[in-house]
C-alpha cells in the first residue's frame, strides 16, 4: 500500500511523504525529471505532441513518400492540367486545384515543411532577442529600460497584421528566410515584456544579491542564476510564438506577399484558391486550411502543456 | 480620477511621438521610396520626375521632410491617394465608418455568446457542456481568421446561397455606394429595408470575428467565474443560506465579471486586427481592404495615413483599457 502511494506522488513528481520506520527507496528528482513527468502526464500535451510529431513526419518525409507511393504523392512541381479541378478520389486524395491540377495532397505535405520551418526559426530570432533586450532591461533598469520599454510599447502598438504585409512588400519576402526573419524581428516584444518581469523579480533575490557580492560578473549572473529560473515562461511564449506564426505566414502567402511559386507553404496553396471558390470545389480551401489548424491545435496543446508543468502553483 | 485621467492621456503624448517616427523610418525603407509607384511610368519625363521630387520636398535633408510631414500631418494635409486621387485624410475617414460598425457587431455577437458560455460552464464543470465549450476555445484559437471566414464564405455565399458573400450593402437596392449622400438620403426614406440590408451582409464577417472572440473570452470568464466562486464570501453567503441563485447572480458575478470587462478592453486591437483580414476576405468596404489595395499600389501616402490611423486606435483602445479597469475595480487608487 505505502510503496503504490509513494509511487504515485513519484509519478506526479512530487517529494513522498515517508513515515519513519519503513525502508523505501526513494529516488531524488531532479526539477528537469519533474518537468518532463508532469508534461507527459497532461492529457492533451501528450496528444499534441504525438500529433505534431506525425506531422513534422508526414511533411519532412515527403520527398520519400514521393519515392515510395509514386501514384498517390506527387513532387511539388509536377502538375497534371487534365485532371485540374478533380475531386478527392483514390488517386488525389485531397482532390487537384483548379489552376494547374497540382495534387492538394502532395501539396500540403511538402508544403508544410515550409510552414513549420518559418514558424519555428521566426521564433528562434524572436526569442533570442526578446531575451537579449528583456534581460538588459529588467536587469540593469534605468534610463535603456524605460527606453526600451517605450520602444516596445510602440511596436506592439502598430497592428502586426499591417506591418508584416507591408515589411514583406519592402524586403521582397518572396525568400522563406527573410520572411522568418520578418516575424521574428516583429514578434520579440512580448518574449522581452516576459523576460523583463521575471528579472525584475530574480534580481531582487537573494542568491543573485550573495552572487553580486561574491564578484560575479553581471554576463554571468545573468546567465547562470537569472535565465534559468525564467526559462518556463519563455519556452511557453516560444512554443505560442511558433502556433502564431505558423498561421502569420499562412495569411502573408495567402495574401501573395510571402511564399511565392514554384515553392510551396500551407499559405500559397490558398493563394489561388480564393479566386475559384465561386466554381464550389471546396477541397482546394478545406485541406491546407485543416493543415494548419490541426498543426496549430497541437502546438497549442504542447504550449498548455508546458505552461502547466512550469507551473509551480498547479499540484497534481 | 479626473487626475488620473489626465495623465494617461499625456502620457500617449510620447507613445504619438515615437510611433510617428517609426512609422516615418520604416516608410524611409521601402525600395524606391515613395517615387516607388511611380517608377515604372515611362511617360514621365526625367524632368517630370525631378519636379515632383521637388515638390514632395524628397531633395530636403530627412529631418526636414520628417518634420514637415509631421506639420502636415498636424494641419490635416494629407495628401492625395495615388491610385483614388483624393485627400488621404478624407478616404480613410470614409472607410473608417464601415470598420468601425464590423468591430462593435462582431464584438457585441461575441460577448453575448462568450460571457454566458463561459458562466455556464464554470457553473456546470466538467459537464458535457464545459467540455465542448473547451474543444470549441482550442479549436477557435487555432483557426487562421481569414480561413475560417473563407471557409464561412464558401459554405453560406457559394453552396447555400442564402447569405450575400461580399460588401456591406446590395447596390441594386440602394443604388449608391455606401455611406455616399445619395445612399443617405435612400436610407433615410427606407431605414428598414436599409437597416435588413445591412445586417444581412454583416452575418458572414462579424460571425468570423466572433468565433475567434468567443474561442478566447469564454476561457477567460470561464477561468474568472471558477476564481470568484472559490471565494470565502460566497460560502458564507451560502453558508448563511443566501438561495442559490441570488449567490450566483449578485455574489459571485460581479466579482467575476470584473477582470473580464478589463479584458474585453485590452482585446479590441486583437478585434481591430481580425477586423482587418475579415475586410480583406468579405470585401468589406472598410480601412483594411483599403490598406491592402494600397499596399498592391505602392500607394505611399495612403499607407501612412493607414498604418497612423491604426496606431492612433490602437492607443485609443489602450486608454480605454485603462479606463475601464479604473472605474470597475474601486480598489485601486488612482490619486
Amino acid at each position: 500500500m505505502l510503496e503504490r502511494a509513494v509511487e504515485q506522488q513519484l509519478e506526479v513528481g512530487q517529494q513522498p511523504i515517508v513515515e519513519s520506520g519503513y525502508d523505501v527507496s526513494i529516488k531524488q528528482f531532479t526539477l528537469r525529471e519533474i518537468i518532463i513527468r508532469r508534461f507527459l502526464a497532461h492529457p492533451l500535451a501528450k496528444w499534441g505532441a504525438v500529433g505534431l510529431t506525425l506531422i513534422i513526419v508526414a511533411c519532412y518525409g515527403a520527398p520519400l513518400w514521393h519515392i515510395l507511393f509514386p501514384n498517390y504523392i506527387q513532387a511539388p512541381e509536377d502538375f497534371d492540367v487534365l485532371a485540374a479541378g478533380s475531386a478527392p478520389s483514390l488517386t488525389h486524395l485531397f482532390g487537384t486545384d483548379s489552376l494547374n491540377g497540382h495534387d492538394i495532397f502532395s501539396q500540403v505535405l511538402y508544403g508544410g515543411r515550409l510552414s513549420l520551418i518559418i514558424g519555428l526559426g521566426s521564433m528562434v530570432l524572436a526569442t533570442t532577442l526578446g531575451v537579449l533586450v528583456g534581460a538588459f532591461s529588467g536587469y540593469f533598469g534605468g534610463f535603456a529600460d524605460a527606453l526600451m520599454m517605450r520602444v516596445t510599447d510602440v511596436l506592439l502598438t502598430v497592428p502586426a497584421l499591417l506591418i508584416v504585409p507591408l515589411a514583406a512588400r519592402i524586403f521582397g519576402a518572396d525568400n522563406p528566410f527573410y520572411i522568418a526573419m520578418i516575424f521574428g524581428f516583429l514578434s520579440w516584444q512580448s518574449i522581452a515584456r516576459i523576460v523583463r518581469s521575471q528579472f525584475l523579480s530574480l534580481r531582487e533575490m537573494q542568491f543573485t544579491e550573495s552572487a553580486r557580492a561574491l564578484g560575479v560578473p553581471p554576463a554571468r549572473i545573468i546567465l547562470r542564476h537569472l535565465l534559468p529560473n525564467a526559462v518556463g515562461p519563455i519556452v511557453v511564449a516560444f512554443t505560442l510564438g511558433i502556433a502564431g506564426n505558423i498561421v502569420l505566414e499562412a495569411f502573408i502567402s495567402f495574401l501573395g506577399f510571402g511564399i511565392q511559386p514554384p515553392e510551396v507553404s500551407w499559405g500559397s496553396i490558398l493563394a489561388g484558391a480564393e479566386e475559384y471558390l465561386i466554381d464550389g470545389n471546396w477541397w482546394w480551401i478545406t485541406f491546407p486550411g485543416l493543415a494548419v489548424t490541426a498543426t496549430v491545435l497541437c502546438v497549442n496543446f504542447i504550449g498548455d502543456g508546458l505552461r502547466d508543468a512550469f507551473d509551480p502553483k498547479i499540484v497534481n | 480620477m479626473i487626475g488620473y485621467a489626465a495623465r494617461r492621456l499625456l502620457q500617449t503624448i510620447p507613445t504619438i511621438f515615437v510611433m510617428s517616427i517609426i512609422l516615418f523610418g520604416i516608410m524611409q525603407l521601402i525600395p524606391g521610396g515613395p517615387m516607388a509607384a511611380l517608377a515604372f511610368n515611362s511617360h514621365q519625363s526625367y524632368a517630370a520626375k525631378l519636379a515632383i521630387i521637388h515638390r514632395w520636398g524628397l531633395d530636403l535633408p530627412i529631418y526636414l521632410q520628417y518634420l514637415k510631414w509631421v506639420g502636415a500631418m498636424f494641419t490635416g494635409d494629407w495628401q492625395n491617394s495615388f491610385f483614388l486621387n483624393q485627400p488621404v485624410n478624407k478616404v480613410i475617414f470614409a472607410r473608417l465608418p464601415a470598420t468601425l460598425l464590423l468591430m462593435t457587431v462582431g464584438y457585441l455577437l461575441t460577448e453575448l455568446l462568450a460571457i454566458p458560455a463561459g458562466i455556464l460552464a464554470a457553473l456546470k464543470r466538467y459537464s458535457f457542456f464545459d467540455q465542448f465549450v473547451t474543444f470549441f476555445a482550442y479549436v477557435g484559437n487555432s483557426m487562421p481568421t481569414f480561413w475560417l471566414g473563407l471557409m464561412l464564405l464558401m459554405v453560406f455565399g457559394v453552396f447555400l446561397q442564402i447569405l450575400p458573400s461580399s460588401g456591406v450593402i446590395d447596390i441594386r437596392v440602394t443604388g449608391a455606394p455606401f455611406l455616399t449622400p445619395e445612399y443617405n438620403q435612400w436610407f433615410s426614406q427606407h431605414p428598414l429595408t436599409g437597416v435588413l440590408d445591412v445586417a444581412k451582409h454583416i452575418i458572414l464577417p462579424a460571425t468570423t470575428l466572433a468565433v475567434v472572440g468567443v474561442a478566447a473570452d469564454s476561457r477567460f470568464v470561464r477561468a474568472s467565474m471558477l476564481d470568484a466562486i472559490h471565494q470565502d464570501f460566497v460560502r458564507t453567503a451560502r453558508a448563511k443560506g443566501v438561495p442559490e441563485r441570488t449567490v450566483i447572480l449578485k455574489h459571485t458575478l460581479r466579482n467575476a465579471l470584473l477582470p473580464v470587462i478589463t479584458n474585453i478592453a485590452l482585446e479590441l486591437p486583437i478585434l481591430f486586427s481580425g477586423a482587418v483580414v475579415t475586410e480583406r476576405i468579405f470585401t468589406w468596404p472598410g480601412m483594411g481592404q483599403l490598406f491592402f489595395q494600397a499596399l498592391e499600389g505602392y500607394d505611399y501616402p495612403l499607407m501612412m495615413g493607414i498604418l497612423f490611423v491604426s496606431g492612433l486606435l490602437v492607443i485609443f483602445f489602450n486608454v480605454l483599457a485603462d479606463f475601464a479597469y479604473a472605474i470597475a475595480d474601486p480598489r485601486i487608487s488612482y490619486a
